[in-house]
């Protein structure tokens, strides 16, 4: 069995489903990649909107999240961030 | 009472120590604060708390103890008994309050990395160490004793955490974290024993230096990660 994901994990597979589908993605296919329930995953989505790392627009009637740059220099930053707090067992 | 330890030559050597130890504070603190600012999470910013308190602590120790070791030359240059004893009452003052103020702001560093590190939470737990750690330092003569054998407790109880934490994980970056306070803890015990020889005090501003050495290595290694 895996080990729970921390945090700033679930955060990053967030931010990477988006990346990896070009930058838009639905959030049925959010759903599935981040691994969440979906009131997890809204709440997710939510902070992270809030904290400019995700958008959310319109396209064709559909709803779409998408990633902005905050989210993807996260992403870049993502292990640093994971080695620090891995060292430091925070 | 002038709080001056050590040897005379080695006067001013030891700020290019506490140099060190204020850079890494710094940067641990940074890195932290900026980890917070994406994830949100209260224990990063408590963390970069303590690491910047570590740093402001030796900046006052830095700040208390420069017109201590400055004050040797005015007395030899002025050479006049009336202003000569109203500088020493200045630098005493100065010097008394700047490293009591340095003493308590260190321990407060290390009690908040004590409490992120063990994860506790309870306000009553908290409350508790909190008063123990003010009437410890502040309402005891032997506060020099009384200060660095509560660091030794609190930064043994930090290594202990870090060891567990690097064999749980086993990566060089964790071992190096367990290093690093390992020396800090090391250097506590010269220092309650600096009584017995002036030059325990060299040895322990050297062995926590090579601490802090450890722990910017650490860090630099996380910063550069790609």
């Amino acid at each position: 069995m895996s080990a729970r994901r921390t945090k700033i994990e679930i955060i990053h597979d967030i931010l990477s489903a988006i990346q990896k589908k070009r930058g838009k993605i639905k959030p049925t296919h959010l759903l599935y990649k981040s691994n969440l329930s979906y009131k997890k995953m809204l709440e997710y989505v939510n902070e992270l909107i809030n904290k400019g790392m995700m958008d959310e627009e319109e396209l064709k009637g559909k709803k779409m999240y998408t990633i902005t740059e905050k989210g993807a220099s996260y992403i870049q930053e993502f292990k640093k961030i994971k080695e620090f707090s891995e060292s430091f067992g925070l | 009472m002038v709080y001056v330890v050590g040897p005379t030559w080695f006067y001013g050597i030891d700020y290019i120590f506490d140099l060190v130890s204020v850079i890494v504070g710094l940067l641990i603190s940074y890195f932290s604060y900026r980890t917070y600012r994406y994830t949100s999470q209260k224990k990063y910013l408590y963390f970069a708390s303590s690491f910047f308190l570590v740093a402001l602590a030796f900046i006052a120790k830095v700040l208390a103890t420069i017109p201590v070791y400055s004050k040797e030359l005015k007395v030899e240059t002025v050479g006049l008994v009336t202003v000569t004893s109203h500088i020493i009452n200045k630098v005493t003052w100065i010097n008394q309050f700047g490293i009591s103020i340095a003493r308590l702001v260190m321990l407060v560093a290390f009690l908040i990395l004590v409490l992120v590190s063990l994860k506790i939470k309870d306000k009553k737990i908290i409350l508790l160490l909190i008063y123990l750690l003010i009437i410890s330092t502040t309402l005891v003569s032997a506060s020099y004793i009384v200060f660095h054998v509560t660091l030794l407790i609190m930064l043994s109880i930090l290594f202990l955490n870090y060891r567990k934490n690097y064999l749980r994980i086993k990566s060089l970056n964790a071992k190096l974290v367990m290093c690093s306070f390992f020396a800090l803890l090391i250097s506590q015990i010269f220092f309650i024993f600096e009584g017995l020889a002036e030059n325990f005090y060299v040895i322990g501003e050297s062995v926590q230096l090579i601490g802090y050495l450890i722990l910017l290595v650490a860090i630099i290694k996380m910063m550069v990660k790609k």
